[in-house]
């Protein structure tokens, strides 16, 4: 694409018009020693679920930040027979997933999608579908802050003996003191988590609400933190258990509101401003989910039948 | 490499044909089988490998195994036209050390886990992964597997290897998260069977 056929900002997004694959790039842009590297990593840490493999994070195209972790792992599984599907806070049509789904539509020549059923992968900033995955799906997390401890204890030769030692003590101290202070967990998103009894994991910004999602899911979870430089793998049908207290159980958010769309009382809602006089409205944070529920005919108190446009009307 | 001196090293067969691709099919295979234990997964990918090898350990080997990871093979299998092989297609290093190996192919279930790298408790993903070549693996058998991966249980059938491996085993799994992870591979099929499944004999086998 030329300079001058450059999207521009007023201009409607093309992410839904198929993208021809460039030429000059290995498949899926890493190359292939860089691939077996991360393969061995990822294998490593589906061996040990919950455990941080360090890896040999490499200069993405995009900058760290960005989800340049989670496309590692997606380049190092990905193949020609794949679908990709790629969701920011749920969202397919956002800056960083159009991106990251083009580029993989560029380097690899994939099937892109945003239907959630229809992906065979899906990489993730920030959230977990709410249609339930199966077993033949992988799930790629994006991840900033691969170590959970990280909050409580900034050296990493300390926080990789805890982790060997399985010295989780003071990261129920740092929820306790949340208690204490607040009279309840306040952690509402990356909340910490421990996978099969044994080591504490850092879901990446997940708000908590995904987290149960985690536990025993029949698909394949992918961890990649670029800057941080670790992978980690929650195996299909694994234990994932949200750190709490008897007196003090794991709760998950819930709304008095639903979405302002679809009516979905059951999806993890955002909430938008939509005037300068304090008006809002809460609408499903999982585009796809939204999208589908409004298509079955679902509407809600502010949305309009699927099909019509905003007065109503048939398009 | 030119015909010329392909002719001249006669004991050197093609690799993959299609490496980017064919690499990826098969690290998709393993990761299936690692992430889901006691699943068949079987490599459909016509490799002319070395005599001693079975195809799913050659195309492991040719899919995982680079400079990075020095790898060892049993007695019975280190023929010098599978060095050679593994030498050239992978970039590999043999090891006569069984104890530095990332990776090992085996010809059997080794008496003793112990003469593996298993990491340690802060790397442990430095610990070995051993191809075990076995003449039958199939799902449904005496061996009950539980552990992350696994719906409750599942069964499968390693005819060949003694039950006091899987006893010596069990054992080891105490010093988890250091352990090894266990590929067995027959033909172009493979079972894996990682550090943190638990596998367990029904009653009447031993």
């Amino acid at each position: 694409m030329s300079t001058n056929q450059r999207p521009q900002p007023w201009q409607a997004p093309e992410h839904d018009q198929p993208v021809a694959q460039v030429e000059g790039y290995n498949f899926a842009y890493l190359d292939e020693q860089t691939k077996r590297m991360i393969r061995r990593a990822i294998l490593k840490g589906v061996a040990i679920p919950g455990y941080q493999v360090p890896f040999g994070s490499r200069e993405m195209p995009l900058p760290y930040g960005w989800g340049t972790g989670g496309m590692q792992v997606t380049a190092a599984v990905i193949g020609r027979d794949d679908t990709l599907k790629v969701i920011d806070q749920g969202a397919d049509d956002t800056t960083n997933a159009v991106n990251i789904r083009r580029f993989f539509a560029k380097t690899a020549g994939v099937a892109t999608t945003e239907k959630t059923a229809e992906a065979t992968v899906i990489q993730t900033r920030h959230r977990i579908p709410e249609k339930p995955l199966t077993e033949e799906q992988i799930l790629v997390y994006q991840v900033p802050i691969p170590e959970p401890l990280r909050w409580v204890e900034p050296r990493e030769t300390e926080t990789r003996k805890m982790h060997a030692l399985e010295e989780y003590g003071v990261m129920h101290v740092s929820l306790y003191e949340s208690i204490a202070r607040f009279g309840r967990i306040t952690t509402s998103y990356n909340y910490p988590v421990q996978v099969n009894g044994r080591y504490i994991m850092a879901p990446s910004p997940i708000p908590k609400f995904d987290n149960p999602k985690m536990h025993q899911m029949a698909a394949l979870q992918l961890f990649g933190a670029g800057r941080e430089k670790r992978i980690y793998a929650v195996p299909p049908y694994t234990d994932v258990k949200s750190l709490d207290f008897e007196d003090h159980p794991f709760t998950i958010q819930s709304w008095d509101d639903t979405c302002a769309l679809c009516g979905a009382d059951d999806s993890y809602l955002d909430e938008v401003i939509t005037d300068d006089a304090g008006g809002k409205m809460y609408v499903c944070s999982d585009s796809d989910y939204c999208a589908e529920r409004r298509e079955a005919g679902h509407v809600g108190h502010q949305g309009v039948p699927a099909g019509t446009d905003t007065k109503g009307e048939a398009q | 490499m030119s015909a010329d001196n392909l002719a001249r090293t006669p004991h050197l067969t093609p690799g993959f044909t299609d490496s980017v691709t064919e690499s990826q099919t098969v690290f998709r295979h393993l990761l299936e089988a690692m992430a889901r234990p006691g699943t068949v997964q079987t490599v459909d990918i016509d490799i002319e490998g070395p005599d001693t090898l079975d195809r799913a350990a050659t195309a492991i080997a040719l899919a995982l195994v680079d400079f990075e990871t020095p790898l060892y093979l049993a007695p019975a299998l280190a023929t010098d036209a599978a060095e050679t092989y593994l030498k050239f297609h992978c970039g590999t290093r043999i090891t006569r050390d069984s104890m530095e190996a990332a990776f090992a192919i085996l010809d059997k279930a080794p008496e003793t886990l112990s003469g593996f790298n298993s990491g340690t408790d802060e790397y442990p993903e430095t610990g070995a992964t051993l191809l075990i070549q076995v003449d039958t693996v199939k799902a449904g058998g005496p061996l009950i597997l539980s552990g992350p991966g696994i719906k409750d249980t599942t069964n499968i059938d390693l005819p060949e290897v003694p039950s006091a491996f899987w006893t010596a085993r069990t054992a080891q799994q105490r010093y988890f998260p250091r352990g090894i992870d266990l590929v067995f591979v027959s033909g172009g099929s493979m079972v894996a069977i990682p550090r943190t499944t638990n596998v367990s004999l029904t009653a009447g086998k031993e």
